[in-house]
């Protein structure tokens, strides 16, 4: 080797011990230098509370990095179609597509998403303030692992969301009802634990608070809709009463004997709640409770910032928050949000580091507040926040062990028969058991077709 | 000579060149995807995967009427449209009978009667979703005053085609009484004035000179509100989105679920087709209807 040759040799050698030194200890530094100066990344997501909390904040990213980062708002349905024509054009027009889990499949197996692993296993790109360990893990399982159990993570984790109970914490205190309920039930009345015990408290707080011979208060309301919230309300009955959604072949098993039973329950629950819950989206579930007309809700998460809020809400501080009652299973459902790397990104690292700002513990202080329920241990434990935000207990004990949706490539097509079966069931166009037998039908063939029993 | 020539072959040109604007549009916005859609229909075309698209033949055509859901979304659509169409042009030629006649107030009336249309779909569905919510709704409200039970409008099997048909009679009645009241006014007053001499009754002069001098009027109508209500999607899809239990899914919910959603775009082409072919076959029994007679 010549001198000269050989010097440039131990210089890079040098400096590749001096960066890996420096990494291990620092991290991405957020030196003055700002490497990714005049890199502009856009992410796609949809208009709700939580995406502009994290957008308000955004500044702090960009003047720590010197990243630009645009926000590009959509509602849902648009946001989808617009994130699958850039990608399947290879526009790379998106570096990070926020998705519901039960998109992972499609994006992933489309091979729209990048792997996380080798940014995760540079420490160079390592945000100051993110630590991977301390997102909760049963978070990124349900939303960023493709598929379940290959150790695949394609994102982050940035929204926890999962069904949970919302109910009337002043009701179940008032010493009346207490004695009432006591007296009808033989046993105390409390906080519903599993949904025997929900059957009977719904029961208990149905009733006509005027007197005109109407029922004007319920005990129970739950989002019955076409086009997934009914199918939703059934999943939390489902997993609850020990379903599985397939078996080890992939084939659907809504009609096991837990189907049927959750499905026959969703049913029974039905004269305690509202008359049409049939056509009612979470919106107007939500809105039942704030009016004070529904003693208990079954909902996503992501409303609880509404109920304290007085200007939308009439039972300000009446609401207690758990997670939905057991059955045989404690398995919460859930929904959540993921951030996916897309894999056409030209800034790839830009993104990877936007995301764990988005996921650090200082940002999720900050947006928790504004309605953006967090994803790390740390914010869930906070005792100032759970002070302030009962609902984050609810929502971490239902994340922690919860499952999401089935999240297969073709899980839209799935839900449509799910959805379709539930509402069958439950306006009485056919039994609980012929709804879930069609289900499986439909669904088999609809899988087959797309080639999955394949030997 | 030479001049002369080129002003010929100008002059031969110019309408051309007027109308290649024209033609260039029609080529690129509606030749062009409607060749691709029959291209799409006989291939396998993932949207969500990158993908070439696959020739299936007529593979996707086959699924589609093998499934229960396109029967379904067909009669639901059929249902939909002739019962919707049924009704505003009944309900339309009555108010535009009325409207046509010169009373106080009637340029008022003339104009009160068209704000259900000038609303965007979109809006009008919402706005009926809260008029017919079971709790809080209006329509419930005055059942109440009437003492009977407060109705499920969308969530009730039965009763959620009803609700569809009524908001769209409510939002398109006004275009059929606008049409017909057009028409009515220009209908000539002779035959009018022999009938009145000849001591013809209200409903004789209805029956034998308006509605037959009308019926050119009253088909060119019906055939542009069938063409319109066979595509309807944004209504439905906020009053019900094709619920409950598909009973109000339309074709164009039905497609829209397969290529939008599902993203299986070769399937919602062929589907596409399949409505294109059934839109043509309506219309054609209504233009064949206004033929003249004498040919």
């Amino acid at each position: 080797m010549k001198p000269r040759k050989r010097f440039v040799f131990r210089a890079g050698l040098l400096t590749m011990i001096l960066m890996s030194i420096v990494g291990l200890n620092a991290g991405f530094a957020l030196s003055a230098e700002k490497p990714y100066t005049g890199v502009t990344i856009r992410i796609s997501a949809d208009a709700t509370p939580p995406t502009y909390a994290k957008q308000k904040l955004v500044g702090e990213f960009e003047e720590k990095t010197g990243i630009k980062v645009i926000f590009d708002i959509l509602p849902y349905p648009s946001m989808l179609e617009k994130q699958m024509a850039e990608l399947v054009a290879h526009t790379g027009y998106y570096d990070i597509i926020s998705h519901s889990s039960h998109l992972l499949g499609r994006f992933a197996a489309g091979g729209h998403f990048e792997d996380i692993q080798p940014y995760l296993n540079n420490p160079e790109l390592k945000y100051p303030g993110f630590d991977i360990e301390d997102i909760v893990p049963n978070l990124r399982v349900q939303y960023n692992e493709w598929p379940k159990g290959s150790g695949h993570y394609y994102g982050l984790p940035w929204l926890a969301d999962a069904y949970i109970l919302y109910y009337r914490k002043d009701l179940i205190e008032d010493p009346v009802e207490q004695a009432n309920f006591k007296a009808k039930y033989g046993y105390e009345l409390s906080a519903p634990k599993t949904w025997d015990q929900m059957r009977d408290i719904t029961e208990f707080f149905t009733r006509d608070t005027d007197d005109d011979g109407l029922i004007d208060f319920y005990g129970y309301t739950l989002a019955g809709a076409a086009g997934n919230p009914g199918l939703n309300s059934f999943l939390q009955f489902y997993l609850a009463f020990g379903g599985k959604y397939y078996d080890e072949e992939m084939k659907p098993v809504w009609n096991s004997p837990a189907g049927i039973k959750a499905l026959e329950f969703f049913k029974g629950l039905m004269k305690f709640m509202p008359l049409g819950v049939t056509g009612y989206s979470y919106g107007e579930v939500i809105t039942e409770l704030l009016n004070g007309d529904t003693f208990a809700i079954s909902n996503w998460s992501q409303f609880w910032a509404m109920c304290d809020d007085s200007t939308k809400s009439k039972v300000v501080g009446k609401i207690g928050y758990i997670p939905v009652p057991k059955g045989v299973a404690e398995k919460p459902h859930m929904g959540g949000w993921g951030f996916g790397m897309a894999k056409d990104s030209k800034h790839k690292e830009a993104a990877w580091l936007f995301m764990q700002w988005v996921d650090s513990v200082a940002t999720e202080l900050k947006t928790v507040p504004e309605g953006a329920s967090p994803t790390t241990f740390t914010v869930f434990m906070d005792p100032e926040l759970n002070r302030k935000f009962p609902a984050l207990r609810a929502i971490f004990d239902s994340i922690r062990v919860g499952e999401a949706h089935p999240n297969h490539p073709e899980s839209e097509e799935s839900f449509r028969y799910g959805d379709t079966a539930v509402l069958k069931a439950l306006t009485g166009i056919l039994s609980p058991k012929e709804a879930l037998d069609e289900w499986v039908e439909k669904e088999y063939k609809m899988l087959k077709r797309h080639g999955y029993y394949k030997k | 000579m030479h001049n002369g020539r080129m002003s010929i072959v100008k002059r031969k040109h110019i309408p051309l060149l007027m109308l290649l604007p024209v033609l260039v549009y029609l080529f690129v916005l509606t030749i062009v995807p409607l060749v691709y859609v029959w291209v799409l229909s006989f291939s396998e075309y993932d949207l969500s995967r990158s993908e070439e698209m696959a020739f299936v033949g007529l593979r996707n055509f086959y699924d589609c009427f093998q499934d229960v859901d396109f029967y379904n979304s067909l009669t639901v659509t059929l249902i939909y449209v002739a019962s919707a169409v049924g009704i505003e042009s009944v309900f339309g030629l009555g108010i535009a009978l009325l409207l046509s006649k010169e009373f106080w107030g009637f340029t008022v009336f003339r104009s009160l009667i068209i704000l259900p249309m000038m609303c965007t779909p979109v809006v009008a569905g919402i706005v009926w979703r809260y008029i017919l919510s079971p709790e809080a709704g209006i329509a419930n409200y005055f059942l109440s005053v009437l003492k009977i039970p407060p109705l499920v409008w969308l969530g009730d099997p039965n009763l959620a085609m009803v609700s569809v048909v009524f908001v769209d009679i409510w939002q398109w009645t006004p275009f059929v009484v606008m049409v017909l009241i057009a028409g009515i006014l220009s209908l000539p007053k002779e035959p009018y004035e022999a009938a009145v001499i000849d001591g013809a009754s209200n409903w004789q002069v209805f029956y034998y000179i308006t509605l037959p001098l009308l019926k050119n009027v009253i088909l060119i109508t019906i055939l542009l509100r069938v063409i319109d209500a066979f595509k309807i999607f944004d209504q439905i899809w906020v009053l019900t989105k094709g619920g409950p239990a598909l009973r109000t899914e339309v074709l164009s919910i039905f497609i829209y679920r397969i290529g939008l959603r599902f993203f299986s775009m070769g399937s919602a082409a062929a589907l596409s087709i399949v409505m294109l072919f059934i839109v043509i076959g309506l219309s054609q029994v209504l233009i064949y209807a206004l033929r003249p007679k004498e040919s």
